[in-house]
């Protein structure tokens, strides 16, 4: 084949072409039971939530998986609609803010914008498990009990799904500020590297802003999942 | 009358398997360039599929779900190793592909073209070639611009096809 004047079609059919012979001989039953021990494992790591040293938090596990992307609409004042691969925010009025966080959460200070946008103070942070801020906290500032009534979290699917924080900026106290972490978890299970991973959220509200975590050990604690939890 | 809810959901996946793995498997094999490495990821993605089968199903393009899974889980697995395993050196738990298998069933001359494109262009050609995705689902799966979906396709090709034409006059130069 002379493949100085071939088109691309041409192209694109030799590279199909090179790969026919390949097929997947893995049997399904092999398929179908991995993915139960998927859903088993989950079930159990649900209730290990890394809730951390953070006070008064809400927290949610949820198994880690696939993006997405979506197209941005945004507009001035407390009107916001915006939707990103890795979350989105919706705003319908002053008291009323709906954040999504996908299965795969991403660029949080572009989170932490658009909610400011929204009328809301807060602090966004993805946090991996090999991180050393994961066991941080801040100094100076105090977590409120009024966090049930300016969030609400919640996901649509107990197994698997996007996680929502229903917000009430309204009902945030001055000054205070609304702390969202994103932690990363990984749970090494399957021969040849592989391994899943697991999305766990804590939404805090405190009464100023945290400024700088400063490190500290991690807290072991078991939050059970997925009902929202309050720690005092 | 048909007992709806698992076993239902099972049927549907075994169907969504059978018709789709192979595709699934060349799309990951040509992006990652390992024949076993590809089908370890796919398995569990295909696992991960079934795991949240519920929400998958509902996916726009289940098939570009496992492979941008699979996708992802490589390039976690990349991270933590530091390197990307190679195309011709497999990791020394590798066990021997069957003959039926055997890279001598492949066009070496092409994946080796592929193989040398970058790696969003390798992913790009192989969602579009071997899942038949268009442009804005393709976009959609790599969480990229379609405009940059087709600029990628585009100097793949071109690549491809640069690459392709001196391979032959090698060849022909060396008889």
């Amino acid at each position: 084949m002379n493949y100085n004047t071939i088109t691309d079609e041409e192209v694109l059919e030799a590279v199909e072409g090179s790969l026919s012979a390949v097929s997947m001989r893995r049997p399904i039953e092999a398929i179908t039971t991995r993915g139960r021990g998927l859903r088993r494992r989950r079930r159990a790591l649900s209730g290990t939530a890394v809730a951390g040293a953070l006070g008064l938090s809400l927290a949610v596990v949820l198994p880690l998986s696939d993006a997405s992307s979506g197209q941005t609409l945004n507009a001035n004042g407390h009107v916001v609609n915006v939707d990103m691969a890795g979350w989105s925010v919706h705003a319908a009025s002053r008291s009323a803010v709906t954040v999504t966080l996908r299965e795969v959460f991403s660029d949080p200070a572009g989170l932490q914008s658009v909610l400011k946008q929204a009328g809301i103070h807060a602090i966004v942070r993805s946090v991996g498990e090999n991180d050393p801020d994961i066991g941080c906290s801040q100094r100076g500032v105090h977590t409120l009990s009024l966090v049930r009534q300016v969030v609400a979290v919640h996901s649509r699917d107990h197994v698997a799904g996007d996680q929502i924080i229903d917000i009430d900026p309204s009902a945030m106290p001055d000054g205070s500020v609304l702390e969202i972490v994103v932690y990363y978890a990984e749970a090494r299970v399957f021969t040849g590297g592989v391994t899943d991973r697991l999305q766990t959220s804590v939404v805090t509200l405190l009464d100023g802003d945290p400024g700088k975590c400063v490190p500290a050990p991690p807290v072991e604690k078991v939050t059970p999942q997925p009902a929202v939890s309050e720690r005092k | 009358m048909r007992n709806r809810g698992v076993e239902d959901g099972l049927e549907e996946f075994a169907e969504f398997y059978q018709t789709s793995r192979d595709g699934c498997l060349r799309a990951v094999y040509a992006s990652v360039g390992d024949r076993l490495l590809a089908e370890e990821l796919v398995a569990e993605a295909y696992a991960r599929a079934w795991a949240s089968w519920r929400k998958v199903s509902r996916h726009p393009a289940p098939p570009a779900w496992v492979v941008r899974t699979a996708l992802n889980t490589h390039v976690s697995w990349w991270r933590r190793r530091r390197r990307e395993v190679s195309w011709e050196s497999r990791g020394s738990t590798d066990t021997p592909l069957p003959t039926t298998q055997a890279a001598s069933s492949v066009d070496e001359q092409v994946l080796a073209a592929v193989r040398s494109l970058p790696l969003r262009q390798r992913e790009v050609i192989a969602l579009r070639v071997f899942l038949d995705l268009d442009t804005e689902t393709t976009a959609r799966t790599l969480a990229i611009a379609p405009g940059t979906v087709t600029a990628h396709l585009s100097r793949a090709i071109a690549a491809l096809r640069d690459r392709l034409a001196s391979s032959v006059e090698e060849e022909t130069r060396s008889r």
